[in-house]
Protein backbone atom coordinates (compact mmCIF):
# COMPACT_ATOMS: atom_id res chain seq x y z
CA UNK A 1 0.00 0.00 0.00
CA UNK A 2 2.75 2.37 0.84
CA UNK A 3 4.73 1.61 -2.13
CA UNK A 4 1.50 2.54 -3.95
CA UNK A 5 1.36 5.68 -3.10
CA UNK A 6 5.45 5.58 -3.74
CA UNK A 7 4.62 4.36 -7.24
CA UNK A 8 2.16 7.31 -7.76
CA UNK A 9 4.73 10.09 -6.75
CA UNK A 10 7.49 9.11 -9.32
CA UNK A 11 4.54 8.16 -11.90
CA UNK A 12 4.96 11.58 -14.03
CA UNK A 13 8.60 11.27 -13.81
CA UNK A 14 8.21 7.77 -15.42
CA UNK A 15 6.07 8.31 -17.97
CA UNK A 16 8.65 10.20 -19.23
CA UNK A 17 11.94 8.33 -18.42
CA UNK A 18 13.19 10.36 -15.90
CA UNK A 19 14.10 8.35 -13.00
CA UNK A 20 17.21 7.50 -11.56
CA UNK A 21 18.54 4.13 -11.84
CA UNK A 22 17.28 2.66 -8.51
CA UNK A 23 14.15 4.71 -9.28
CA UNK A 24 13.28 2.96 -11.94
CA UNK A 25 14.34 -0.27 -10.46
CA UNK A 26 12.28 -0.17 -7.79
CA UNK A 27 9.22 0.95 -9.85
CA UNK A 28 9.69 -1.70 -12.40
CA UNK A 29 9.72 -4.14 -9.63
CA UNK A 30 6.50 -2.63 -8.24
CA UNK A 31 4.20 -2.64 -11.78
CA UNK A 32 5.19 -5.77 -12.42
CA UNK A 33 3.93 -7.42 -8.83
CA UNK A 34 0.67 -4.90 -8.75
CA UNK A 35 -1.95 -4.98 -11.39
CA UNK A 36 -3.08 -1.57 -10.59
CA UNK A 37 -0.30 0.40 -10.52
CA UNK A 38 0.69 -1.23 -13.97
CA UNK A 39 -3.43 -0.25 -15.21
CA UNK A 40 -2.60 3.46 -14.33
CA UNK A 41 0.57 3.72 -15.40
CA UNK A 42 -0.83 1.79 -18.75
CA UNK A 43 -3.45 4.07 -19.46
CA UNK A 44 -1.60 7.28 -18.97
CA UNK A 45 1.43 5.76 -21.10
CA UNK A 46 -1.57 5.14 -24.03
CA UNK A 47 -2.58 8.73 -24.02
CA UNK A 48 1.45 10.18 -23.80
CA UNK A 49 2.40 7.90 -26.89
CA UNK A 50 -0.88 8.42 -28.43
CA UNK A 51 -0.47 12.19 -28.58
CA UNK A 52 3.33 12.21 -29.46
CA UNK A 53 2.68 9.83 -32.25
CA UNK A 54 0.31 12.56 -33.74
CA UNK A 55 1.80 13.61 -36.85
CA UNK A 56 1.95 17.03 -37.42
CA UNK A 57 1.04 18.06 -41.33
CA UNK A 58 3.92 20.18 -43.11
CA UNK A 59 3.77 24.16 -42.94
CA UNK A 60 1.62 25.23 -45.87
CA UNK A 61 4.82 26.40 -48.13
CA UNK A 62 3.08 28.99 -50.06
CA UNK A 63 2.16 30.33 -46.56
CA UNK A 64 5.99 30.14 -45.35
CA UNK A 65 7.27 31.57 -48.77
CA UNK A 66 5.32 34.30 -48.76
CA UNK A 67 5.63 34.83 -44.67
CA UNK A 68 8.09 37.92 -44.77
CA UNK A 69 5.90 39.44 -47.94
CA UNK A 70 2.73 39.42 -45.62
CA UNK A 71 4.34 40.45 -42.62
CA UNK A 72 6.56 43.10 -44.18
CA UNK A 73 3.25 45.56 -44.54
CA UNK A 74 2.33 44.87 -41.16
CA UNK A 75 5.75 45.75 -40.15
CA UNK A 76 6.15 49.07 -42.05
CA UNK A 77 2.68 50.58 -40.33
CA UNK A 78 4.04 50.02 -36.78
CA UNK A 79 6.81 51.99 -37.96
CA UNK A 80 5.01 54.67 -39.78
CA UNK A 81 2.89 55.07 -37.08
CA UNK A 82 6.26 55.04 -35.05
CA UNK A 83 7.90 57.84 -36.54
CA UNK A 84 4.67 59.49 -36.78
CA UNK A 85 4.49 60.15 -33.22
CA UNK A 86 8.32 60.87 -33.32
CA UNK A 87 7.91 63.56 -35.85
CA UNK A 88 5.33 65.03 -33.65
CA UNK A 89 7.72 66.18 -30.77
CA UNK A 90 10.78 66.79 -33.13
CA UNK A 91 8.21 69.14 -34.45
CA UNK A 92 7.63 71.04 -31.31
CA UNK A 93 11.24 71.01 -30.00
CA UNK A 94 12.04 72.78 -33.58
CA UNK A 95 9.19 74.82 -33.15
CA UNK A 96 10.63 76.64 -29.69
CA UNK A 97 14.57 75.70 -30.52
CA UNK A 98 15.17 77.50 -34.09
CA UNK A 99 15.15 81.20 -34.89
CA UNK A 100 13.10 80.61 -37.42
CA UNK A 101 10.18 80.69 -35.06
CA UNK A 102 10.43 83.50 -33.23
CA UNK A 103 7.32 84.28 -33.44
CA UNK A 104 6.11 81.15 -31.46
CA UNK A 105 8.69 81.94 -28.99
CA UNK A 106 7.48 85.22 -28.56
CA UNK A 107 3.86 84.73 -28.43
CA UNK A 108 4.90 81.32 -26.19
CA UNK A 109 6.45 84.52 -23.75
CA UNK A 110 3.50 86.36 -23.92
CA UNK A 111 0.90 83.61 -23.37
CA UNK A 112 3.54 82.62 -20.02
CA UNK A 113 3.42 86.63 -19.16
CA UNK A 114 -0.09 86.37 -18.93
CA UNK A 115 -0.57 82.93 -16.97
CA UNK A 116 1.89 84.63 -14.57
CA UNK A 117 0.12 87.67 -14.03
CA UNK A 118 -3.28 85.80 -13.72
CA UNK A 119 -1.60 83.47 -11.29
CA UNK A 120 -0.49 86.39 -9.32
CA UNK A 121 -3.88 88.12 -9.34
CA UNK A 122 -5.38 85.00 -8.04
CA UNK A 123 -2.75 84.27 -5.56
CA UNK A 124 -3.12 88.08 -4.05
CA UNK A 125 -6.96 87.56 -4.36
CA UNK A 126 -6.77 84.93 -2.03
CA UNK A 127 -4.52 86.42 0.62
CA UNK A 128 -6.38 89.40 0.81
CA UNK A 129 -8.90 89.39 3.78
CA UNK A 130 -11.80 91.21 2.38
CA UNK A 131 -12.91 92.08 -0.95
CA UNK A 132 -13.21 95.76 -1.85
CA UNK A 133 -16.88 95.81 -1.74
CA UNK A 134 -17.16 94.19 1.59
CA UNK A 135 -14.23 96.91 3.15
CA UNK A 136 -16.35 99.84 1.31
CA UNK A 137 -19.68 98.15 2.98
CA UNK A 138 -18.13 97.99 6.66
CA UNK A 139 -16.71 101.11 6.21
CA UNK A 140 -19.89 103.30 5.74
CA UNK A 141 -21.48 101.08 8.32
CA UNK A 142 -18.56 102.68 10.24
CA UNK A 143 -18.89 106.34 8.91
CA UNK A 144 -22.76 106.21 9.40
CA UNK A 145 -22.53 104.96 12.75
CA UNK A 146 -19.73 107.59 13.63
CA UNK A 147 -21.95 110.41 12.23
CA UNK A 148 -24.47 108.96 14.08
CA UNK A 149 -22.85 109.22 17.17
CA UNK A 150 -21.06 112.41 16.48
CA UNK A 151 -24.82 114.43 15.60
CA UNK A 152 -25.97 112.85 19.33
CA UNK A 153 -23.15 114.35 21.41
CA UNK A 154 -23.40 117.47 19.44
CA UNK A 155 -27.13 117.40 20.26
CA UNK A 156 -25.91 115.98 24.63
CA UNK A 157 -23.43 118.99 24.06
CA UNK A 158 -25.74 121.80 22.94
CA UNK A 159 -28.55 120.93 26.18
CA UNK A 160 -25.66 120.27 28.46
CA UNK A 161 -24.70 123.83 28.41
CA UNK A 162 -28.56 124.18 28.61
CA UNK A 163 -28.95 121.60 31.38
CA UNK A 164 -25.82 123.45 33.32
CA UNK A 165 -27.40 127.28 33.26
CA UNK A 166 -30.42 125.43 34.64
CA UNK A 167 -28.66 123.50 37.26
CA UNK A 168 -26.35 126.36 38.65
CA UNK A 169 -29.01 128.94 38.96
CA UNK A 170 -30.24 128.44 42.43
CA UNK A 171 -33.99 130.34 43.00
CA UNK A 172 -33.37 131.07 46.62
CA UNK A 173 -30.73 133.54 45.91
CA UNK A 174 -30.15 134.08 41.84
CA UNK A 175 -32.46 136.27 40.12
CA UNK A 176 -34.80 135.12 37.47
CA UNK A 177 -33.51 137.15 34.84
CA UNK A 178 -30.16 135.42 34.83
CA UNK A 179 -31.26 132.79 33.06
CA UNK A 180 -33.04 133.92 30.17
CA UNK A 181 -36.17 131.59 30.63
CA UNK A 182 -37.53 132.07 27.08
CA UNK A 183 -34.17 131.57 25.74
CA UNK A 184 -33.96 128.10 27.08
CA UNK A 185 -37.83 127.11 25.89
CA UNK A 186 -36.73 128.32 22.20
CA UNK A 187 -33.67 126.11 22.64
CA UNK A 188 -35.06 123.36 24.10
CA UNK A 189 -37.91 123.31 21.20
CA UNK A 190 -34.83 123.40 18.90
CA UNK A 191 -33.04 119.97 20.20
CA UNK A 192 -36.55 118.47 20.82
CA UNK A 193 -37.16 118.39 17.43
CA UNK A 194 -33.75 116.78 16.71
CA UNK A 195 -33.97 114.06 19.50
CA UNK A 196 -36.37 112.28 17.80
CA UNK A 197 -34.31 112.41 14.61
CA UNK A 198 -31.14 111.19 16.48
CA UNK A 199 -32.46 108.58 18.32
CA UNK A 200 -33.77 106.95 14.90
CA UNK A 201 -30.20 106.76 13.84
CA UNK A 202 -28.50 105.05 17.29
CA UNK A 203 -29.63 101.68 16.42
CA UNK A 204 -26.27 99.91 17.26
CA UNK A 205 -26.10 97.50 20.56
CA UNK A 206 -23.17 99.80 21.39
CA UNK A 207 -25.59 102.94 21.14
CA UNK A 208 -27.84 102.10 23.73
CA UNK A 209 -26.32 103.85 26.37
CA UNK A 210 -26.06 107.12 24.26
CA UNK A 211 -29.80 106.47 23.22
CA UNK A 212 -30.61 106.28 26.53
CA UNK A 213 -29.46 109.59 27.51
CA UNK A 214 -30.38 111.67 24.77
CA UNK A 215 -34.28 110.28 25.81
CA UNK A 216 -33.77 110.97 28.98
CA UNK A 217 -32.40 114.44 28.27
CA UNK A 218 -35.17 114.76 25.91
CA UNK A 219 -37.55 114.62 28.54
CA UNK A 220 -35.89 117.35 30.64
CA UNK A 221 -36.04 119.37 27.74
CA UNK A 222 -39.71 118.44 26.91
CA UNK A 223 -40.32 120.13 30.79
CA UNK A 224 -38.23 123.08 29.83
CA UNK A 225 -40.13 123.43 26.75
CA UNK A 226 -43.34 123.13 28.79
CA UNK A 227 -42.72 125.73 31.57
CA UNK A 228 -45.44 127.82 31.40
CA UNK A 229 -45.06 131.04 33.66
CA UNK A 230 -42.16 134.00 32.74
CA UNK A 231 -41.07 133.31 36.18
CA UNK A 232 -41.73 129.42 36.89
CA UNK A 233 -39.72 128.52 39.51
CA UNK A 234 -41.88 125.61 41.03
CA UNK A 235 -41.09 123.77 37.38
CA UNK A 236 -37.64 124.57 37.41
CA UNK A 237 -36.47 123.45 40.67
CA UNK A 238 -38.62 120.14 39.11
CA UNK A 239 -36.69 120.01 36.41
CA UNK A 240 -33.17 120.54 39.09
CA UNK A 241 -34.47 117.48 40.78
CA UNK A 242 -34.60 115.68 37.65
CA UNK A 243 -31.63 115.97 36.02
CA UNK A 244 -29.56 115.01 39.82
CA UNK A 245 -31.80 112.25 39.85
CA UNK A 246 -31.10 110.53 36.44
CA UNK A 247 -27.70 111.90 36.98
CA UNK A 248 -27.90 113.14 33.27
CA UNK A 249 -24.80 115.50 34.35
CA UNK A 250 -22.96 112.42 35.41
CA UNK A 251 -23.53 110.58 32.26
CA UNK A 252 -23.27 113.04 29.69
CA UNK A 253 -19.41 113.50 31.22
CA UNK A 254 -19.29 109.73 30.95
CA UNK A 255 -20.24 110.08 26.73
CA UNK A 256 -18.01 112.98 26.60
CA UNK A 257 -14.88 110.73 27.87
CA UNK A 258 -15.38 107.80 25.82
CA UNK A 259 -15.61 110.11 22.98
CA UNK A 260 -12.12 111.53 24.06
CA UNK A 261 -11.15 107.71 24.24
CA UNK A 262 -12.65 106.65 20.71
CA UNK A 263 -10.24 109.83 19.34
CA UNK A 264 -7.03 108.37 21.11
CA UNK A 265 -7.72 104.95 19.79
CA UNK A 266 -5.43 104.40 16.19
CA UNK A 267 -7.54 102.25 14.31
CA UNK A 268 -10.61 104.89 14.69
CA UNK A 269 -7.92 107.87 13.79
CA UNK A 270 -8.14 107.86 10.39
CA UNK A 271 -12.07 107.56 10.35
CA UNK A 272 -12.59 110.47 12.60
CA UNK A 273 -10.43 112.26 10.20
CA UNK A 274 -12.72 110.87 7.31
CA UNK A 275 -15.88 111.47 8.71
CA UNK A 276 -14.91 114.87 9.09
CA UNK A 277 -14.61 115.75 5.89
CA UNK A 278 -17.65 113.93 4.86
CA UNK B 1 24.63 32.95 -40.80
CA UNK B 2 24.63 35.26 -38.14
CA UNK B 3 23.32 34.45 -34.21
CA UNK B 4 20.33 35.89 -32.70
CA UNK B 5 21.66 37.81 -30.09
CA UNK B 6 23.75 39.61 -33.19
CA UNK B 7 20.16 39.84 -34.98
CA UNK B 8 18.32 40.61 -32.20
CA UNK B 9 20.61 43.97 -31.30
CA UNK B 10 20.78 44.86 -34.83
CA UNK B 11 17.33 44.70 -35.34
CA UNK B 12 16.60 46.96 -31.82
CA UNK B 13 18.91 49.12 -33.67
CA UNK B 14 16.24 49.82 -36.58
CA UNK B 15 17.83 47.26 -38.82
CA UNK B 16 14.99 45.82 -40.87
CA UNK B 17 17.16 42.91 -42.44
CA UNK B 18 18.45 41.53 -39.38
CA UNK B 19 14.48 41.55 -38.33
CA UNK B 20 13.63 39.73 -41.18
CA UNK B 21 16.38 37.22 -40.77
CA UNK B 22 15.25 36.60 -37.42
CA UNK B 23 11.88 35.89 -38.93
CA UNK B 24 13.41 33.57 -41.52
CA UNK B 25 15.07 31.61 -38.79
CA UNK B 26 11.88 30.94 -36.06
CA UNK B 27 8.72 31.17 -38.69
CA UNK B 28 8.21 27.56 -38.78
CA UNK B 29 8.95 26.77 -34.62
CA UNK B 30 6.60 29.56 -34.43
CA UNK B 31 4.36 28.09 -37.21
CA UNK B 32 4.40 24.51 -35.62
CA UNK B 33 3.62 25.63 -32.04
CA UNK B 34 0.79 27.64 -32.80
CA UNK B 35 -0.32 24.91 -34.72
CA UNK B 36 0.12 22.66 -32.05
CA UNK B 37 -1.49 24.81 -29.60
CA UNK B 38 -4.35 25.83 -32.03
CA UNK B 39 -5.28 22.45 -33.59
CA UNK B 40 -5.93 24.58 -36.60
CA UNK B 41 -3.62 25.25 -39.96
CA UNK B 42 -5.89 28.98 -40.39
CA UNK B 43 -5.33 29.77 -37.05
CA UNK B 44 -1.42 28.99 -37.04
CA UNK B 45 -1.07 31.09 -39.69
CA UNK B 46 -2.94 33.95 -38.40
CA UNK B 47 -0.28 33.83 -34.83
CA UNK B 48 2.38 32.83 -36.36
CA UNK B 49 2.04 36.35 -38.07
CA UNK B 50 0.53 38.27 -35.23
CA UNK B 51 3.49 36.69 -32.85
CA UNK B 52 6.66 38.45 -35.19
CA UNK B 53 3.73 41.62 -35.47
CA UNK B 54 3.82 41.40 -31.51
CA UNK B 55 8.07 40.63 -31.57
CA UNK B 56 8.58 43.57 -33.62
CA UNK B 57 6.46 46.12 -31.40
CA UNK B 58 8.04 44.84 -27.84
CA UNK B 59 11.49 44.13 -29.73
CA UNK B 60 13.15 46.84 -27.68
CA UNK B 61 11.77 45.69 -24.56
CA UNK B 62 13.45 42.30 -24.82
CA UNK B 63 16.69 41.80 -22.67
CA UNK B 64 19.41 39.60 -23.86
CA UNK B 65 19.58 37.49 -21.21
CA UNK B 66 16.99 35.09 -22.35
CA UNK B 67 16.75 33.32 -25.46
CA UNK B 68 15.24 34.75 -28.07
CA UNK B 69 13.37 31.50 -29.38
CA UNK B 70 11.88 31.20 -25.48
CA UNK B 71 10.96 34.56 -25.84
CA UNK B 72 8.83 34.51 -29.07
CA UNK B 73 7.69 30.79 -27.80
CA UNK B 74 5.67 32.62 -24.72
CA UNK B 75 4.16 35.14 -27.33
CA UNK B 76 3.27 32.11 -29.34
CA UNK B 77 1.38 30.93 -26.25
CA UNK B 78 -0.14 33.99 -24.81
CA UNK B 79 -1.35 34.75 -28.42
CA UNK B 80 -2.77 31.41 -29.07
CA UNK B 81 -4.63 31.46 -25.40
CA UNK B 82 -6.03 34.49 -26.46
CA UNK B 83 -7.19 33.49 -29.70
CA UNK B 84 -8.64 30.71 -28.03
CA UNK B 85 -10.55 32.88 -26.10
CA UNK B 86 -11.79 34.68 -28.65
CA UNK B 87 -12.42 32.25 -31.58
CA UNK B 88 -14.38 29.30 -31.52
CA UNK B 89 -12.63 27.47 -33.55
CA UNK B 90 -13.83 23.83 -34.57
CA UNK B 91 -10.29 21.51 -33.89
CA UNK B 92 -11.85 17.95 -33.92
CA UNK B 93 -10.12 16.04 -36.67
CA UNK B 94 -12.90 13.82 -38.54
CA UNK B 95 -11.86 9.91 -38.47
CA UNK B 96 -11.36 10.29 -42.07
CA UNK B 97 -8.56 12.76 -41.22
CA UNK B 98 -7.29 10.41 -38.83
CA UNK B 99 -6.92 7.72 -40.62
CA UNK B 100 -5.15 9.34 -44.03
CA UNK B 101 -2.37 10.17 -41.73
CA UNK B 102 0.69 9.85 -43.51
CA UNK B 103 2.88 6.52 -43.51
CA UNK B 104 4.54 5.63 -40.72
CA UNK B 105 8.78 5.72 -40.10
CA UNK B 106 10.62 3.68 -39.05
CA UNK B 107 10.01 3.14 -35.02
CA UNK B 108 6.90 4.21 -35.07
CA UNK B 109 3.51 2.56 -34.25
CA UNK B 110 2.16 0.70 -37.17
CA UNK B 111 -1.13 1.16 -39.46
CA UNK B 112 -3.47 -0.70 -36.86
CA UNK B 113 -1.64 0.99 -33.57
CA UNK B 114 -1.71 4.44 -35.31
CA UNK B 115 -5.64 4.06 -35.90
CA UNK B 116 -6.12 3.08 -32.58
CA UNK B 117 -3.90 6.36 -31.41
CA UNK B 118 -5.60 8.54 -33.83
CA UNK B 119 -9.01 7.38 -31.93
CA UNK B 120 -7.67 8.52 -28.25
CA UNK B 121 -5.99 11.22 -29.88
CA UNK B 122 -9.51 12.80 -31.24
CA UNK B 123 -11.01 12.05 -27.39
CA UNK B 124 -7.81 13.65 -25.98
CA UNK B 125 -8.34 16.83 -27.90
CA UNK B 126 -12.32 16.62 -27.15
CA UNK B 127 -11.32 16.48 -23.80
CA UNK B 128 -9.03 19.11 -23.80
CA UNK B 129 -11.56 21.47 -23.64
CA UNK B 130 -12.09 20.46 -19.71
CA UNK B 131 -8.40 21.92 -18.81
CA UNK B 132 -7.38 24.94 -17.61
CA UNK B 133 -5.67 26.81 -20.17
CA UNK B 134 -2.57 26.62 -18.27
CA UNK B 135 -2.73 23.02 -18.21
CA UNK B 136 -3.61 22.78 -21.68
CA UNK B 137 -1.28 24.69 -23.13
CA UNK B 138 1.60 22.70 -20.47
CA UNK B 139 0.07 19.41 -21.73
CA UNK B 140 0.04 20.43 -25.47
CA UNK B 141 3.92 21.65 -25.09
CA UNK B 142 4.85 18.69 -23.78
CA UNK B 143 3.16 15.76 -25.09
CA UNK B 144 2.87 17.14 -28.51
CA UNK B 145 5.16 19.50 -29.33
CA UNK B 146 7.72 17.30 -27.20
CA UNK B 147 9.73 19.78 -25.44
CA UNK B 148 11.06 18.94 -22.27
CA UNK B 149 9.90 20.49 -19.01
CA UNK B 150 13.24 22.41 -18.97
CA UNK B 151 12.19 24.45 -22.36
CA UNK B 152 8.55 24.66 -20.67
CA UNK B 153 10.23 26.60 -17.87
CA UNK B 154 12.09 28.45 -20.00
CA UNK B 155 9.63 29.56 -21.95
CA UNK B 156 6.63 30.43 -19.32
CA UNK B 157 8.65 31.76 -16.77
CA UNK B 158 7.57 29.07 -14.25
CA UNK B 159 8.83 26.86 -11.46
CA UNK B 160 9.82 22.97 -12.73
CA UNK B 161 7.40 21.92 -10.16
CA UNK B 162 4.86 24.10 -11.42
CA UNK B 163 4.92 22.74 -14.89
CA UNK B 164 5.22 19.05 -13.65
CA UNK B 165 2.06 19.75 -11.65
CA UNK B 166 0.11 21.02 -14.57
CA UNK B 167 1.31 18.42 -16.83
CA UNK B 168 0.18 15.17 -14.38
CA UNK B 169 -2.94 17.55 -13.29
CA UNK B 170 -3.90 17.45 -17.10
CA UNK B 171 -3.19 13.76 -17.96
CA UNK B 172 -5.53 12.67 -14.81
CA UNK B 173 -8.02 14.63 -15.88
CA UNK B 174 -7.91 13.64 -19.69
CA UNK B 175 -7.39 9.92 -17.92
CA UNK B 176 -10.68 10.53 -16.04
CA UNK B 177 -12.24 12.07 -19.24
CA UNK B 178 -11.60 8.76 -21.28
CA UNK B 179 -12.38 6.17 -18.64
CA UNK B 180 -15.04 5.28 -20.99
CA UNK B 181 -12.39 4.24 -23.62
CA UNK B 182 -10.50 2.29 -20.73
CA UNK B 183 -11.60 -1.57 -21.32
CA UNK B 184 -10.73 -0.64 -25.19
CA UNK B 185 -7.33 0.23 -23.81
Amino acid sequence: MNDCKKIESLMERALYQELTAAESEFFDRHIALCPECAKDYEEYRTIITACAAEPRPEADTAFMNRFWETLAPKIKKIEKKRSARVHWWIDLVHAFRFETAWKYQLAGGVALLLFGIFIGNYLKKGTEPMHDDRIAEQTDAAVQQTVSEIEALNYIQRSKVLLLGLMNFDPATDDVETINLERQKKISGELLTKAAEIKSVLREPSQRQLKKLVSDIELILLQIANLDAKYDLTGIEIIREGVKSKGIILKIHIQEMKKEEKKLTPENTNLNNDTKTI
Amino acid sequence: MHNDTELVERAQQGDLTAFKELVTGHKKMVYYLAYDLTRNREDAEDVSQEVFVKAYRSLKSFRLDAKFSSWLYRITVNTCLSLKSRKSYSTMKTFEEIGSSTEPEAGEPGPERETEFGFIRSHVEQALSKLSKREKAIFIMRNYSGMSFQEIVEILKIKPATARNFNFKALRKLRKELAFYKKEI
